[in-house]
């Protein structure tokens, strides 16, 4: 029974200690507590559906011009437009950034999303926010088959994204059907094609083999690798797989002429009309279109711009207009219903 | 009945409540809607998964029942060297929770990854779905059959085998109907154990994509949360009597044995090579090999760097903080734990009857039902109620609220033998000389307790520390612990990143392991090898009421 007084004071010091730990970590990252109880002023919380690497510089900017503290919840653009969904007037999130414009319109339809202020809204093309002033774009991707150059030759490419049903391509390309991208790309083509032609090139695909992935990043990292020879995803994962290793075999290739395997999709931002600090909130949507925020997302990423006068990357494929199949972006909307759509096709998750 | 034993009574009731809360909250919002329920239990959305995961959950118990029982046969009845040192090997698969498993099951086949560069094919296995998830829970979870199985065989009087060895059988037909018929109950105890682990586990099945009831209910919880409570309710009642029936057959089986004379030990002759063998392949591909894959990729990614400056890989110091975050949210669990489980184990225990075996049986089904199916529970409940109930969620409260109902119970055993180990009559002189009820609890009783204290602490604090979904659902935005970072990583294919998460939640794992499981059943063993220390090695608090960890 020597070790006692070491045990009480190891109980008392671990208590000690855990009480320490977390009250430091949550002056830093725990606030949501607060926000939603509508306390602490001094924090914004952030859903984003777009990846750490990509909107850490630009929050670190906001945070130090703003001194604005930014709590950050990443996940997929779908889910976490699906949890808002789920959380209504509940929701901890201040700003909601989305990989995609469907997340956001299935907001919109819910009425859970709070107009932006006219100046944020006028930085950006009309063709490219919501005709209710709920969300806008914040940056630019284009949809293309990535390949393997050691493994498949530019002649052997499809025509058409519709073509990738032919036996020609059984087992060699590679899908993310719950990402959001994907589902976009899927509400286009129902607007583009007809459900029905949509339900049977999913099924095509699905019987072709194609292989499922979580996330755009793991099918291009598949296909560098070559355990895939090509997969659909947006034009910056190539541009990412180059800068890091410049050698890397691949390539990305754009459906030529106005096919729908060539969508301009936006990823987007809106704030959520929870928000109980909607003018930081706001602020921060204007600092993601202003000339700084615009820079540091092209800058990480190599997507394009959606404010007008900012340069496009260097790199990314050359826009043309009226090289793009016509849809409406805006239209977008029934996430369950592309999510279930896609699910009864059969493209495993 | 007094003033007093009256409040400790509705102390320990209210503290209960909580336990029963998910699987409360489960009835009654299918309940509400029970169209909603017949039409998601009619569809094929719960066959298919529901077969699944009863597919799975069986396959992976037998195939660890033949293992964990063949090794504990040969630690503990035949000539092995080194015995003490193989049991210690066995057990320590325990330390690696399925998701890091899986991840490493992955990256190993994972094209540039340790199979490819050692083999140099070119063509590798597809990985995923059953098998993938068979290969991973197997080798992870034998050790929950080894272990109650060898403390069985231990404590097995030799006469029966000696005598059917002199009959002239050979050792391999002893230990088939010698051997395993006196060890059913403990074998069975330990299978039913890796079944509920298999049909519960989240990270495994998600990661390798094998579509079972977890993997459904995740991904219905937000696109269709009817079907994904439904299916919920199902799971939930799985678990519960799987729990239930395994509190029935250890009751009956596992505690009665004294000892009788020292355990017969066979000579192993020719079969030597292959029981060495056999534990040499059982321990590289359960413990050497998922290790050696993370130390793989974790050194690959430190030498070659990351352009992504958010990345570990990048900047090793981004550990900390999730480190931190894990190990102060884990001791923050294990401490409010004790402070909920203390009373119901003084009601259970100072008074034994029906409503203290009612309040134990509500803290072990917490246990029972599934992280994922807790987690989810606590997020819609707070979601739909309203004022401070509501104003919890996604916050650091609730978190640790979800992590001590479904880890409280791991305290519960010991807590309990803690509180049976006070004499009376040290409480008795304390009252004889004038001491209150409070003096005597802290100048007496809790001296006495807090070394069996702190080892129920320890197994909560283990486990909050490697969960896994209910961090998922419930941390604050912002709020990532090592188990977070592993899975999220591992969903952008970053192996490397994943790999060094990984190998810190091991490291922490195999430490608290070897001081709270591993160096007490050794000390145990060498004194009194005598069954029940099996109850010490598994971080279970069904399969015995009162490890003995805790005597103090």
């Amino acid at each position: 029974m020597t070790i006692r007084p070491r045990a009480l004071a190891g109980t008392a010091i671990a208590a000690l200690a855990s009480v320490l730990v977390l009250s430091a970590c949550g002056s830093s990252s725990e606030p949501a507590a607060s926000t939603s109880a509508g306390g602490d002023a001094g924090a914004l919380t952030v859903y984003s559906g777009r990846e750490e690497e990509y909107m850490e510089p630009v929050f670190d900017a906001f945070e130090k011009e703003t001194g604005t503290t930014l709590d950050v919840r990443y996940g997929d653009s779908a889910d976490l437009a699906l949890l808002v969904g789920e959380e209504g007037d509940k929701t901890p999130a201040d700003v909601f950034i989305s990989q995609s414009p469907i997340s956001q319109s299935y907001l919109d339809q819910k009425q859970l999303l709070s107009q932006l202020p006219q100046a944020v809204l006028d930085r950006v093309p009309a063709n490219l926010r919501a005709a209710d002033g709920d969300w806008i774009g914040i940056a630019g991707r284009q949809r293309v088959l990535m390949y393997n150059t050691d493994l498949v030759k530019p002649a052997d490419l499809p025509k058409s994204v519709l073509d990738l049903t032919d036996p020609k391509y059984k087992g060699k390309v590679a899908v993310a059907p719950s990402n959001a991208s994907f589902q976009d790309f899927v509400a286009a083509l129902n607007q583009i094609e007809g459900k029905d032609a949509t339900n049977a090139w999913l099924a095509g695909m699905a019987e072709n083999g194609a292989k499922s992935y979580a996330k755009n990043s793991a099918i291009a990292e598949a296909v560098a690798r070559g355990e895939v020879p090509m997969g659909l995803v947006n034009h910056y994962y190539v541009l990412e797989i180059k800068e890091d290793d410049p050698k890397a075999p691949v390539a990305a290739y754009r459906f030529p002429g106005t096919d729908a395997g060539s969508l301009f999709l936006v990823a987007t931002a809106s704030v959520p009309a929870a928000s109980p600090d909607k003018a930081k909130a706001d602020a921060l949507v204007g600092f993601l279109v202003s000339d700084a925020g615009q820079e540091l997302m092209i800058a990480g990423e190599g997507e394009y711009p959606t404010a007008t006068g900012v340069a496009a990357p260097k790199g990314a494929p050359s826009l043309s207009k009226g090289d793009y199949p016509a849809y409406d972006l805006t239209g977008l909307t029934d996430l369950k219903a592309i999510a279930e759509q896609i699910r009864e096709s059969g493209l495993a998750q | 009945m007094n003033w007093r034993a009256l409040g400790a009574t509705a102390l320990a009731v209210a503290l209960t409540v909580p336990f029963a809360l998910p699987f409360a909250y489960l009835l009654v919002r299918n309940g509400q809607d029970l169209g909603g329920l017949w039409s998601a239990l009619s569809d094929d959305r719960l066959v298919g998964p529901l077969l699944r995961s009863l597919a799975l959950g069986i396959s992976v118990a037998l195939a660890a029942a033949v293992l964990g029982t063949s090794a504990a046969w040969l630690v503990a009845r035949t000539q092995l060297r080194g015995r003490r040192i193989w049991a210690l090997l066995l057990c320590l698969p325990l330390v690696i929770p399925s998701f890091v498993g899986a991840v490493a099951l992955i990256a190993a086949f994972a094209p540039g990854g340790l199979v490819e560069d050692l083999l140099g094919i070119g063509w590798l296995p597809e990985v995923s779905g059953f098998k993938g998830a068979f290969i991973v829970l197997t080798l992870l979870t034998y050790p929950y059959v080894f272990l109650p199985v060898m403390a069985r065989l231990r404590g097995l009087p030799p006469s029966l085998e000696e005598s059917a060895r002199m009959l002239g059988r050979r050792p391999i037909e002893v230990f088939l109907t010698v051997v395993v018929p006196q060890a059913r109950a403990a074998i069975a105890a330990g299978a039913l154990l890796v079944f509920l682990y298999v049909i519960s586990d989240f990270g495994a099945v998600q990661l390798l994509r094998y579509d079972t009831l977890t993997r459904a209910i995740y991904a219905d919880r937000l696109l269709d949360p009817i079907t994904s409570i439904a299916l919920s309710l199902v799971l939930g009642l799985l678990a519960v009597a799987v729990v239930a029936m395994e509190r029935r057959s250890s009751r009956v089986g596992l505690r009665d044995q004294a000892r009788m004379g020292t355990p017969l030990m066979v000579p192993l002759r020719s079969g030597r090579i292959p029981a060495y063998l056999f534990l040499v392949l059982l321990i590289g591909f359960s413990l050497v090999a998922p290790i050696a894959v993370l130390v793989f990729w974790a050194i690959r990614g430190l030498a070659n760097g990351s352009s992504d400056a958010t990345s570990v890989v990048a900047d090793p110091g981004m550990i900390i903080e999730p480190l931190l975050s894990t190990a102060g949210v884990s001791v923050l669990t294990a401490v409010v734990a004790l402070l909920v489980i203390l009373p119901i184990a003084f009601r259970s225990v100072r008074r034994p009857g029906r409503l203290g075996e009612v309040l134990a049986g509500t803290v072990v089904g917490g246990f029972a039902l599934p992280g994922l199916i807790t987690a989810l529970a606590f997020v819609f409940f707070t979601l739909s109620a309203p004022g401070p109930l509501g104003a919890l969620y996604q916050t650091l409260p609730l978190l640790v609220l979800a992590y001590v109902v479904h880890h409280g119970a791991l305290a519960l055993g010991a807590a309990q033998s803690a509180v049976a180990g006070v004499p009376a009559r040290l409480d008795d002189a304390a009252r004889i000389m004038g001491k209150g009820r409070l003096r005597r609890f802290t100048g007496v009783e809790l001296p006495l307790m807090l070394p069996g204290l702190a080892a129920g602490a320890g197994l909560v604090l283990l486990s909050t520390a490697k969960e896994l979904p209910a961090t998922l659902l419930l941390a604050p935005p912002g709020f990532s612990t090592l188990a977070t970072k592993v899975w999220q990583a591992a969903e952008l294919a970053a192996y490397e990143e994943a790999a060094i998460y990984a190998l810190v939640l091991v490291a922490i794992s195999a430490i608290l392991t070897w001081f709270l499981v591993v160096r007490p059943a050794l000390r145990s063993w060498a004194v009194t090898p005598v069954a029940g220390t099996s109850s010490t090695g598994v971080d279970s608090p069904i399969t015995s009421g009162y490890p003995e960890v805790t005597a103090p």
